[in-house]
């Protein structure tokens, strides 16, 4: 699993590289064309979300939507980073529980939260 | 139920005969033990709420300078309960005090009853949380057989969680048979301060006993006990039930019970509040003030919209507390097996917020239930001290003829006799019974300084040499009869004697007293007894049990997470479109997986 996993970094990177048209090679050598951006929000209160099989989904525009899910503890992670070119997004957060609305596995998503503008830099 | 039957024939002979205009005003006010049904306040009680910074000692003497004596404190800042002076009226009470600057408001202490008709026990099929279009037994709601899959979609969610005993969910209504087979296991453990699960404020003490039915019926629809080869199921297997006791045997209650039961549930832990209760019509602010005293300690209350058929929103028909507008305040409408809005139900598109089952509902009860009624046409023991006197008659009600004990015999054209004391008593076997409730329906007509008297007494014999005697003087009901109950358990004896008296001075007299529609209705408790019945009041509790079921589920929920979770996972059904602020029934599983929206969201960019 592990190696599929770094393949698949790997090509990430390269085609990231490729439609930049940026230096390639590893991340955050490239500083000036990416910040880092940092995103919290406060935990849900269903039990569903704070435990295994439950978690976040932060959307933001034009990106991958960055999946945030609970790992051990009292709740899942509620503070995530994305490294954003320059620009304004729109960022929403969605919470996610295993079960669904009929009581299968097939999860269940919230709404989103209501939307933040972000400016980068 | 009735409230008012007029005598219409009867009334055709006031207009013709030479007999007394109806000078004074309709009044039961001062029977103490039995309740005119009718009456939409206690008579002679005033609820109080002082400024806050009117010390004890300024509140008392105000009370003492009206004439007034204070009931009781009503667990809620400022608020007191005032018993009116003799030879007061409320009216007159509320206008002292509104006139006073000491106090900020007054109102009267509200009657309120419980939302449901009960019928025989029986065994049936519970199609509110699993409808395959079965037929209930003994229902007696029309139809009775429903639309598969219309129901509260909560078998799923069994497959989750059944367990809500981590939350206490208190029942206010008429007690709880809390020795009842499917109940004993899941109610609220009260400690040694509270051994029998709650409180009592009709007696004030701490045996919350239901002597209704109602309150376990309504506390068997959240929690009866699941998977227990007995019974019923609640919303919840397991539970942990408080009952509070704030309706009596009859059903009735007022605002001074609800501010109690209402606090008493907040201070000792509750986070569910069910009330299957309504009326009133008036805006009652010290029933508000409860309700938010409940939201401050993030508490939800569930409630019923009321069984009149009409429109809560309404201006001329409000019903509370279901058009109270708290958020965490839950108003429920009653649906049939096939998920139309049940008859009866009340509905109003900004005061009742969603629907659920309401129509032969099967749950505990508290015991089996009987009856005796008399024709008054014989066995009754009759004397006078002048002439005349109570005698067996026949008036006619709504055109049909009607078997009537009357005094005089020649009533309503006649008047009674001056210095006559005349009696009629019979006695009849009530052994073995918890509760004994005593109705008829009296038309009365009495000058003032002239009495008429209900009396019992447990030892057999002439219940006013001894007995326990209840009257009223001044009173002109006439042509109406006024349907007049009383709780007579004190009187349970294999020979209990209840009697009539008039009895009258040397000056004036009057058209005098008749009486019909007398009987005796009987509660034995027991634990294995059942019931179906209809009402909003069984649509409130499985909408209780399932708040009380999310925050099991969720223990971090706050009450506002409770009230969106339910509205949000509701079901959309078109007969509550445009009747309800959703129009949505709900669904139990589908809100056990809802998810609110997350909150919070901020961003920092390096």
């Amino acid at each position: 699993m592990k190696r599929f996993a770094g393949l698949l970094v790997v090509f990430l990177l390269v085609g990231c590289g490729g439609g930049g048209g940026g230096g390639g090679g590893g991340g955050g050598s490239t500083p000036s064309a990416t910040y880092s951006v940092t995103l919290d929000w406060a935990p849900n209160r269903e039990s569903g979300v704070n435990s295994t099989g439950g978690g976040y989904k932060v959307v933001i525009s034009g990106q991958p939507t960055i999946d945030v899910p609970y790992t051990s503890g009292p709740t899942a992670p509620t503070s995530t980073m994305a490294s954003l070119p320059a620009g304004t997004y729109t960022v929403t957060v969605k919470a996610y529980a295993a079960v669904d609305a009929q009581g299968g596995s097939s999860g269940s998503l919230s709404a989103p939260s209501a939307p933040i503008t972000v400016n980068v830099p | 139920m009735k409230t008012k039957t007029r005598l219409c024939t009867i009334f055709m002979v006031v207009l013709t005969g030479a007999v007394p205009t109806l000078s004074n005003s309709v009044s039961a006010e001062r029977f103490t033990r039995f309740h005119p049904t009718a009456a939409k306040y206690v008579p002679g009680e005033v609820l109080v709420k002082f400024k806050l910074m009117i010390t004890a000692s300024v509140r008392k003497a105000t009370v003492m300078a009206q004439g007034h004596s204070v009931l009781a404190n009503l667990e809620q800042p400022g608020w007191v309960q005032l018993k009116v002076g003799a030879g007061q009226t409320v009216d007159q009470a509320l206008t002292a005090y509104r006139n006073d600057p000491k106090v900020e408001t007054v109102q009267p202490n509200y009657i309120y009853h419980l939302t449901a008709v009960p019928n025989d026990a029986q065994y049936g099929q519970l199609w509110a949380f699993k409808n395959t279009g079965q037929i209930v037994n003994n229902g007696t709601y029309t139809p009775n057989s429903g639309t598969p899959g219309d129901d509260i979609n909560v078998e799923k969610a069994w497959d989750h969680i059944t367990d809500c005993s981590n939350v206490v969910v208190a029942v206010l209504d008429s007690g709880i048979n809390y020795n009842q087979e499917d109940l004993a296991g899941n109610m609220w453990n009260g400690g040694t301060t509270y051994p029998d699960h709650g409180y009592n404020y009709i007696d004030n003490n701490d045996v919350p006993m239901d002597l209704h039915g109602h309150g376990t019926h309504v506390a068997g629809i959240i929690g009866a006990a699941g998977n227990n080869a007995k019974g019923t199921s609640g919303v919840c297997w397991k539970a942990s039930i408080m009952a509070v006791r704030i309706a009596d045997s009859g059903g009735h209650l007022t605002t001074a019970n609800i501010l109690q039961g209402v606090n008493f549930a907040v201070a000792n832990g509750a986070k569910v509040i069910n009330m299957s209760l309504g009326g009133g019509g008036a805006f009652d602010q010290a029933y508000s003030d409860a309700i938010t005293n409940a939201q401050t300690n993030d508490v939800v209350v569930v409630v019923a919209a009321g069984n009149d058929g009409s429109n809560n929103d309404n201006a001329s028909t409000p019903t509370y507390p279901c058009n109270f507008p708290q958020p965490n305040l839950l108003c429920v409408a009653a649906l049939d097996q096939n998920y139309q809005l049940a008859g009866f139900s009340n509905f109003g598109l900004t005061s009742v917020d969603v629907g659920a089952p309401g129509t032969n509902i099967l749950s505990p009860w508290a015991g089996t239930e009987g009856s005796i009624t008399d024709s008054l046409t014989s066995g009754w023991t009759i004397s006078t001290t002048t002439s005349g006197g109570w005698t067996y008659g026949s008036l006619s009600v709504n055109g049909v003829p009607t078997p009537f004990l009357v005094d005089p015999g020649s009533y309503p054209t006649g008047q009674y006799n001056n210095n006559t004391d005349d009696r009629v008593f019979k006695s009849f076997d009530l052994a073995g019974v918890n509760v004994a409730r005593m109705q008829a329906s009296i038309a009365i007509n009495a000058m003032s300084g002239d009495y008429f008297r209900i009396g019992y007494s447990s030892g057999g014999g002439d219940p006013f040499a001894g007995g326990i005697i209840d009257g009223v003087t001044g009173v002109a009901t006439y042509p109406i009869l006024l349907p007049v109950a009383g709780d007579i358990s004190d009187c349970i004896s294999a020979n209990c004697s209840i009697g009539f008296q008039l009895q009258s001075d040397s000056s004036l007299t009057d058209l005098g007293v008749a009486i019909t529609g007398f009987g005796i209705e009987m509660l034995t408790l027991n634990a294995t007894s059942y019931n179906t019945i209809n009402g909003t009041s069984m649509a409130s509790p499985e909408v209780a049990g399932l708040a009380t079921m999310l925050r099991a589920r969720n223990p971090q929920y706050t009450y506002a997470d409770v009230v969106n979770s339910i509205k949000q996972g509701g079901r959309a059904v078109a007969a509550l479109a445009n009747k309800t602020t959703t129009g949505k029934a709900i669904d139990v599983m589908s809100s056990l997986a809802y998810i609110n929206p997350p909150t919070g969201l901020t961003a920092t960019v390096k």
